[in-house]
């Protein structure tokens, strides 16, 4: 395993001021690219317009940033996309929401959490299971979101939300809570002592994991919610959303086609009241994988990722399609986009109608938009579909589009090789820049940050 | 061949239970039905195995899920099988002391020691339970279910000195059960580890024979060639409803069709290696298989008329089909949507029954560089696609392959033409080791013919079940380990339940070294 991130960071934790908004961020992610010139805006600077696909998202122009001109490096395909995605670079390290995670811990009782909408669905369980390591502790070690919106709920909130406990009945339920895992932890001492160093960094992560769990129901908060959240969280599920047992999970209710609108909205719900009732600052959004093989409900027939590859025959990646197949996925595909970029906009409306401490939760909030392709039917890595939306509070300049391309600034040593865009490493530094992480090594990429004056990028 | 070399003992491992496993075990050892698992991630498989070690870890997703999880289901037991957990009434530290050690043993398939003992009556500490002795139960059951104890079954074995380990008698006893059962032990092998009748491999031997013979013996070896086969991918194999109306036309569609190819492949699978010769060949070269009545109507055999129990069902002279190769699960799932897969279906059998590392497609691959003329058979436009450049190398040695089974589409059917042109469905098998001419054959029965009777794709077997049952890809010290496996496999003219068993006679079986690091 690589070394932890958190060496090369300095602990600073000073932007979480007493009294104040404390920043949080999202990771929104939408699968397989875009067509990048029906997404990027052809204009620069306050007044831009949204072509097509990213169309749903022109009400909030002033609360966007777009990005264009912002490549993945060294330059990939959808796996290694995926796995560059919050890391920065093709390295084995930690990626940037559980590095975030790993700073905060102990500050909210989940250090970060990772939502999915279909996130995981395969069926079967073969080779064919994605693994797209969108977040990861390190390559061997995959975190998996979470798919199913009641039990991520119930994670977060505690099942008893629905029937409030009396004080007494907290306090035994929290004591016999700790006596368990203070349990688990002895039994976890003991078996240390004999193990192989091969089998180390098993027992680390289920040592770590444990130690979440535990940091989760004793840290500020834990076990009750203020009066505020257990009223919105009360009002949780309008729809009556329910999770039949079954034994094969890619059959379950959250993972079928025509449920994938209803577990999104209960999944961003579900994220904006974490964030807003400080149970974490750092929410993973993942809708889909890179082989997202559902389509979406009423906008088309070919799975998502088929219709990213319009050119070929249904089914297919490569090959040429009759003109009328190829309009047929291209249609799906554009739809898709949009309800993509619908989704972004629901989501950025939820936020801004939440008050934090001071302003909105949109306000205290960066939320950065990204995929693990730019140009997806040809797989590409350059024009990746970065937006930054909120976070205003945190200095980020809102209402504008930047064309980075063929602009890398000297002090990443300006174009060559082949590097002729802004590594999206760069954005990554800022955000960990803002959420109290300053970085002191080049750590985010290819030629990622070293010495990056977010100023220079206007972005900040 | 060449003669294996030395056999070492196997690395010492700890190993996650496999969802699959999970389930058996905790209905076993809480005596509950059905229990609801369905919040724990599915399994991380590496080259098709879910039982590789180096595939899952307890990451925050696991630890949250075993937690929920085991605290609903330890509620569950408490309520539906509390007399039979607790044996005693007194709830008294006596009864407490019985209950955690007669629970202990079976959940963390080992006696506890006196510290584990100590550690869980703390839990029957009235500032937990509040008085109520039954709340006791539970929070030892709950703690028990997340502990690593439980959640890893110890591989590590003791030390005898010099590097080498041995396992203990309950190491063994779980190594048994979870090999040929994949759930806890039962009663009879917990006894022979108590009485250390374990140490002498007359006996492990009785027992794997013992276990191999029951239903859930038969079950986890139908486990086993569905991963190997890769079979699951039949569920995963979306089908244009435009070229298959046939795969959508029963009453439960496309997947009610799905159940029946893989209740087939069980049923054959089984019946091959329990009741019928029990050789490798006939699985290639059966001239039966076992349908129900929804897959007979689709095969247009026919119907048994046992409902949706798969029947033995006489194929005839002169059919298509006849082994694995032509069951539905293997020819629909390594398919596409709307064509077959030439490149899939050879991959898989160079890969997984030949045994031969093929590397991946490199990345950044561009998968539009050319396609075959419009109206081209499947076959012309993977050789327009693949013929040339850097994909030759690789792709000669699945497509050929894969082209012997043209004469099936991508739904599994016999066919003869293929958009608009005459299927080809002659093959060839190139660089095969120990060949120096590519062998040719012309079609999948011919095929199923070679690779009933060779050598390679027998140790093949061997190899495959070597990795699934101890859990790890060999490295190149267990290599002589794996290699003796299908040599004897080979040799002897081994029945395939015999090399099962062997598994389990080996010396690694039982010898642990200090290993290094395992790798995917």
């Amino acid at each position: 395993m690589a070394a932890p991130l958190a060496q090369l960071f300095r602990m600073h934790r000073g932007r979480a001021a007493a009294g104040g908004a404390v920043p949080k961020v999202v990771f929104f992610y939408t699968p397989c690219g875009v067509e990048p010139n029906l997404w990027h805006p052809t204009q620069t600077g306050a007044n831009y317009t949204l072509p097509k696909l990213s169309a749903p998202l022109q009400p909030f122009q002033s609360d966007c940033i777009f990005m264009d001109g912002v490549s993945m490096y060294p330059l990939t395909d959808h796996q290694g996309g995926s796995q560059q995605m919050l890391a920065g670079d093709d390295r084995d390290v930690m990626t940037l929401d559980l590095q975030l995670g790993k700073l905060l811990a102990g500050q909210t009782p989940f250090s970060s959490y990772q939502f999915g909408v279909q996130s995981r669905i395969s069926k079967g369980g073969t080779s064919s299971v994605p693994h797209p390591h969108f977040t990861r502790i390190s390559l061997k070690q995959e975190v998996f979101a979470q798919d199913d919106p009641l039990a991520a709920f119930n994670e977060i909130f505690g099942s008893s939300s629905s029937t409030p406990m009396t004080a007494p009945a907290a306090a035994l339920l929290a004591a016999q809570q700790k006596s368990v895992l203070d349990t688990a932890t002895g039994d976890l001492n003991s078996l240390m002592n004999q193990l192989p160093g091969s089998e180390k960094a098993k027992i680390q992560a289920y040592s770590d994991s444990l130690r979440a769990l535990e940091l989760r129901l004793t840290a500020p908060g834990g076990g009750m919610m203020s009066a505020d959240c257990s009223e919105s969280a009360a009002m949780f599920n309008p729809t009556g959303f329910t999770v039949p047992q079954v034994s094969d999970p890619n059959q379950a209710s959250y993972n079928q086609t025509n449920n994938r609108g209803v577990v999104a909205d209960l999944q961003m719900e579900t994220a904006r009241l974490a964030l807003a009732c400080g149970r974490t600052r750092v929410v993973t959004l993942l809708f889909e994988h890179t082989n997202a093989h559902n389509p979406i409900d009423g906008l088309g027939i070919f799975g998502v990722h088929d219709a990213s590859h319009f050119n070929a025959p249904p089914g297919q990646l490569a090959g040429q399609g009759t003109p009328e197949q190829v309009d047929a996925k291209l249609t799906a595909w554009e739809n898709y986009r949009v309800w993509y970029a619908q989704q972004l906009a629901k989501f950025i409306t939820m936020l801004k109608a939440t008050p934090d401490v001071t302003g909105t939760l949109f306000d205290n909030t960066i939320i950065m938009h990204c995929s693990e392709l730019g140009d997806g039917e040809p797989h590409k890595t350059d024009r990746i579909p970065y937006i930054f939306a909120g976070g205003s509070a945190l200095g980020f300049k809102l209402g504008q589009a930047i064309n980075f391309t063929g602009s890398v600034p000297t002090s990443m040593g300006g174009a060559h090789d082949g590097i002729k865009n802004l590594a999206h490493s760069s954005l990554l530094t800022i955000v960990a820049q803002k959420m109290g992480l300053p970085l002191t090594e080049p750590l985010f990429g290819f030629n990622g940050a070293q010495g990056l004056n977010p100023a220079m990028l206007g972005i900040v | 061949m060449t003669t294996p070399g030395v056999e070492s003992p196997s690395p010492r491992l700890l190993r996650q239970l496999t969802l699959n496993e999970y389930r058996s075990t905790v209905t076993d050892l809480l005596q509950i039905t059905n229990p609801d698992t369905t919040a724990i991630p599915p399994d991380v498989t590496i080259a098709g195995y879910t039982t590789n070690v180096t595939g899952t870890y307890v990451n925050q997703t696991y630890m949250d899920a075993y937690s929920s999880t085991g605290t609903a289901l330890a509620a569950r037991a408490v309520k539906e099988a509390y007399t039979t957990l607790v044996t005693c009434t007194t709830q008294d530290t006596a009864c407490a002391t019985t209950f955690v050690n007669a629970f202990g043993l079976r959940a963390f398939r080992r006696p506890l020691v006196a510290d584990e003992t100590a550690r869980y009556l703390k839990l029957f500490d009235t500032s937990v339970t509040g008085g109520d002795f039954k709340v006791g139960v539970g929070l030892v059951l709950q703690a028990m279910l997340v502990s690593p104890n439980f959640l890893f079954r110890s591989e590590l074995g003791t030390d005898g000195g010099q590097g080498t380990f041995s396992l203990t008698q309950y190491e063994l006893a779980s190594a048994l059960s979870y090999t040929y059962w994949g759930t806890m032990p039962d009663s009879a092998l917990f006894t022979a580890a108590s009485t250390g009748a374990l140490a002498n491999k007359t006996e492990i031997e009785t027992q794997a024979r013992r276990l191999l013979a029951d239903p859930r013996g038969r079950a986890r070896i139908a486990s086993f060639f569905y991963e190997w086969l890769e079979s699951p991918r039949a569920y995963i194999a979306a089908k244009d409803m435009g070229t298959y109306p046939d795969l959508y036309k029963g009453a439960t569609g496309l997947s009610g069709i799905v159940d029946a190819m893989r209740a087939e492949e069980d049923a054959f699978i089984t019946n091959v290696v329990f009741d019928s010769t029990k050789k490798f060949s006939e699985l290639f070269t059966a001239d039966y298989t076992f349908a129900n009545d929804t897959l007979a109507g689709f095969y247009g055999l026919t119907a048994p008329g046992t409902g949706s129990v798969p029947a033995k069902v006489s194929l005839g002279a002169g059919s298509p089909r006849g082994g694995l190769l032509t069951m539905g699960m293997f020819l629909l799932g390594h398919a596409r949507t709307n064509e077959s897969s030439p490149t899939q279906r050879g991959h898989m059998i160079r890969a997984n029954i030949l045994c031969t590392d093929i590397p991946p497609p490199p990345p950044n691959v561009n998968t539009a560089i050319s396609q075959g003329a419009p109206g081209a058979t499947a076959r012309q436009q993977i050789l327009a696609l693949t013929s040339t450049g850097i994909c030759v190398t690789c792709h000669s040695l699945q497509d050929p392959i894969g082209f012997g089974l043209e004469g099936f589409g991508g739904d599994a059917m016999p066919r003869t033409m293929d958009n608009g042109g005459v299927v080809d469905s002659s093959g060839q098998i190139n660089g095969l080791p120990g060949t120096t001419a590519p062998i040719m054959f012309n079609g999948v029965k011919e095929l199923s013919t070679f690779i009933a009777t060779n050598d390679i794709a027998r140790k093949c077997l061997a190899t495959n079940y070597y990795r699934y049952a101890r859990g790890f890809a060999p490295l190149a010290t267990d290599l002589p380990a794996s290699d003796k496996l299908g040599q004897a496999f080979v040799d002897n003219d081994q029945d395939i339940p015999e090399l099962f068993v062997q598994v389990a006679l080996q010396d690694s079986f039982t010898t642990r070294r200090s290993a290094e690091t395992l790798t995917q």
